[in-house]
């Protein structure tokens, strides 16, 4: 049975350190700000690429920006 | 290594997927509109009073013609993207795949769920068969493009 627990992010948190709107990150990132909007509310699980894609935007780990909720 | 996507270019990037946006619900909303006219004109023209005569048929020729532009500007819209490389990866990247293809079951699943309403409703009422078959493409290419353009916002 596939690990239900929801994926939490703080792209909100780091995009605030660096004074970076989504459009920003987007650029950084090269996808759509949708794409990066419906990432950060946790509406898209991102695949492993994208997520790591998006960690080396910020420059940080991966489990810096997301992780699992604990049940 | 993947290149990533200036701030300009990200501007370019949303200014064209509202284009894409723009030309989808005006693509959906007058195939809806031309088929309800084309279908009333069909089956129901002889049967609408007070209407001047041929006034359903220039009607769906116009939301026809407005269909075609609107369609004509999407695939415009597409061939642009697809020009550039850059573009290419940001407006058609995995979410969009992803809700594209998720899209594209809604399709499938309305037009299941219209056969059997129709398979249904057929029992009672006889239905011609050309009225199912344009109305069941109606309904899977409009709820297609509807669960995108739902699932696109962002």
């Amino acid at each position: 049975m596939p690990d239900a627990s929801p994926l939490t992010n703080r792209m909100k948190v780091l995009r605030a350190e660096r004074d970076w709107t989504q459009a920003d990150l987007a650029a950084h990132v090269g996808v759509t700000r949708k794409t990066i909007n419906t990432v950060e509310r946790a509406v898209y699980v991102p695949s492993t690429i994208l997520a790591l894609r998006i960690a080396r935007a910020f420059g940080v780990r991966v489990e810096q920006v997301f992780w699992l909720e604990e049940e | 290594m993947r290149e990533e996507v200036s701030v300009e270019s990200q501007e370019r990037v949303d200014r064209i997927d509202r284009s894409r946006v723009t030309a989808l619900k005006g693509f959906v909303a007058s195939y809806v509109l031309w088929q309800v006219t084309v279908l009333s004109d069909e089956f129901l023209g002889h049967r609408l009073e007070g209407l001047p005569a041929d006034t359903l048929f220039w009607l769906a020729l116009a939301l026809g013609v407005s269909w075609l532009a609107f369609g004509a500007r999407h695939a415009w819209i597409g061939r642009k993207i697809s020009a550039d490389p850059a573009l290419a990866r940001a407006l058609d990247d995995e979410r969009t795949r992803h809700i594209r293809g998720t899209a594209y079951a809604a399709g499938f699943w309305s037009l299941g769920a219209f056969l059997i309403a129709v398979r249904l409703v057929a029992l009672a009422v006889p239905i011609p068969g050309a009225l199912v078959a344009q109305l069941g493409i109606a309904v899977a290419l409009a709820s297609a493009i509807i669960a995108y353009l739902v699932l696109d916002r962002g």
